[in-house]
């Protein structure tokens, strides 16, 4: 083992927001993990090998939070250690984890969304009629997260009307960093009232199965189910919102690449993946060492807290040819775009397809946009993405899919 | 040439079955399936680029 390698760097820092690209660069070239003395001190995981080896071993780290030597919260995907909620099944390690992803990875199956597929074409379709008259139209909020936001609610067995209770704080958290409001705050009463109601009454969606479950060790709990829930919303609304956001705006004058994803399944296909990998919605997450192991060359200590760089990591130019010019037929692609190990995306599938449904739709029917304005998220070491993105277009016309 | 997948390391990516839908398929739960025996030689290559592209490194080839 070589002796500690450290690099200076505060992922919550003004630099980090400023030219996050470069600093993840530099933190490569420093080696594959190296220890940053900012926030309390932190293992950074940037290059490619290093983020795979070291996540490919569940038991060698823990996602939970819990109470340090001092009382105080510790450990959970993030840095510092957010007080407000729990994410499941991202926060819970296995044995646990086993049953809670089990509980919603039926549901976001290929299968499950091969089937929901029909449902991704109407709400985007209602959704660009939505917007597809008024000339100018903020593509975030209009556009990528109601879409994502209907699909899922949908799924959810909950009332897609209700879509902007759920969609607008989710957004915020992202948009305006991690501090929740009171919009959050709403969401988890809104669950919690929405569980209790339907445990009396039942009725048919994914919530219902979910407050059904048996786990080994009895009847899921109310706070899971909602937990559950709430990480399924903040898993997808933005992160997907952001991809397609980002992914227009590179096409936009591209006319020739628009045409042929529109006709070429193949190259859709492949152009996802990179689009997945340039972009990387999610930046980086964190883990906390439940034993002395080895990533590369450096020894992390039990306790240890790491930053695994899912961002650095798809733009490591030791995995990836010109990492920084995106090649849409790029293949093979071994983004880590969704993660990597046990916690790898769950609703990857989903996002895909409602990525692909709403490119598709949009290119065709939005052919002349132009964005005239964007505004980026403010923290970016954990999401990557647009508070807004105004687009101005000739304006079409609806296709009434309310008929359908 | 025969491949395998280590279910030890196979958490569903699904990227094996994207790039080699000949050689791997998917389980109900995303999990990649492996053709079993020998692979024939016209899809080698394609059994290949399929564990190449498998970012947990879950799937081995033997010669
Ligand atoms: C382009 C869109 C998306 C990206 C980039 C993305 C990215 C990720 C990443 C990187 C992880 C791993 C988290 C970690 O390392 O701790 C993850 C986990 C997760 N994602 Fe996604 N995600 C996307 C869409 C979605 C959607 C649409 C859903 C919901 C339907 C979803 C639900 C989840 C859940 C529940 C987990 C936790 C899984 C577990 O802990 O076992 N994601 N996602
Ligand atoms: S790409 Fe790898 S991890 Fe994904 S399904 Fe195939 S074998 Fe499993």
């Amino acid at each position: 083992m070589q002796q500690v390698r450290t690099i200076d760097i505060d992922i919550n820092g003004e630099d980090y927001v400023r030219r996050p690209l470069d600093m993840e660069a530099a933190a490569r070239e420093a080696g594959p993990v190296a220890w940053t003395e900012s926030n309390g001190g932190h293992w950074m995981v940037s290059r490619h090998a290093a983020v795979i080896e070291g996540l490919r071993d569940a038991d060698t780290y823990s996602t939970e939070k819990f109470l340090d030597e001092n009382g105080q919260l510790a450990g959970g995907i993030m840095i510092p250690t957010v007080p407000f909620y729990r994410y499941l099944p991202n926060e819970s390690d296995p044995p646990a984890w086993n049953g809670f992803r089990k509980s919603i990875a039926g549901h976001l199956s290929p299968g499950s969304v091969e089937r929901l597929q029909p449902v991704i074409d109407q709400y985007t379709a209602e959704v660009i009629d939505e917007m597809i008259e008024l000339g100018e139209a903020d593509f975030v909020m209009q556009v990528g997260s109601p879409v994502t936001a209907k699909v899922t609610l949908h799924l959810l067995g909950l009332p897609t009307e209700d879509w902007k209770f759920y969609a607008k704080p989710i957004h915020l958290l992202f948009a305006d960093g991690a501090s929740a409001g009171p919009g959050v705050a709403a969401i988890q009463e809104r669950l919690s009232s929405t569980i209790t109601e339907r445990r009396a009454a039942p009725q048919r969606g994914m919530i219902d199965d979910l407050i059904a479950t048996e786990l080994d060790y009895g009847p899921m709990s109310d706070e899971d189910v909602k937990d559950l829930v709430f990480d399924v919303m903040v898993g997808g609304f933005d992160t997907v919102a952001g991809l397609m956001a980002g992914s227009l705006q590179w096409l936009q004058d591209k006319p020739d690449l628009k045409t042929r994803l529109l006709e070429d399944d193949e190259f859709l296909q492949t152009a996802t993946e990179e689009f997945l990998r340039y972009i990387s919605p999610a930046v980086g997450l964190s883990r906390t060492a439940t034993t002395d192991y080895p990533i590369a060359d450096q020894q992390m200590h039990k306790g240890d807290r790491m930053y695994f760089m899912y961002r650095s990591a798809n733009w490591d130019p030791a995995e990836f040819d010109e990492p920084e010019t995106m090649r849409l037929d790029r293949r093979p692609n071994r983004h880590v775009a969704f993660g990597a190990g046990i916690h790898r995306c769950v609703g990857s599938n989903l996002a895909r397809s409602i990525f692909q449904t709403v490119l598709r739709q949009f290119l065709t029917r939005v052919t002349d946009y132009e964005v005239v304005d964007f505004e980026q998220y403010k923290m970016t070491n954990n999401n990557a993405g647009f508070a807004r993105m105004i687009m101005r277009y000739t304006p079409g016309t609806r296709i009434d899919s309310s008929a359908r | 040439m025969k491949v395998s997948i280590d279910p030890k390391y196979c958490v569903g990516h699904g990227m094996c079955h994207l790039n080699a839908p000949d050689v791997f398929g998917l389980d109900d739960d995303g999990h990649g399936v492996a053709l079993e025996g020998e692979i024939p030689s016209a899809l080698r290559e394609s059994a290949r680029l399929g564990s190449e592209s498998c970012p947990q490194q879950a799937i081995s080839i033997e010669e």
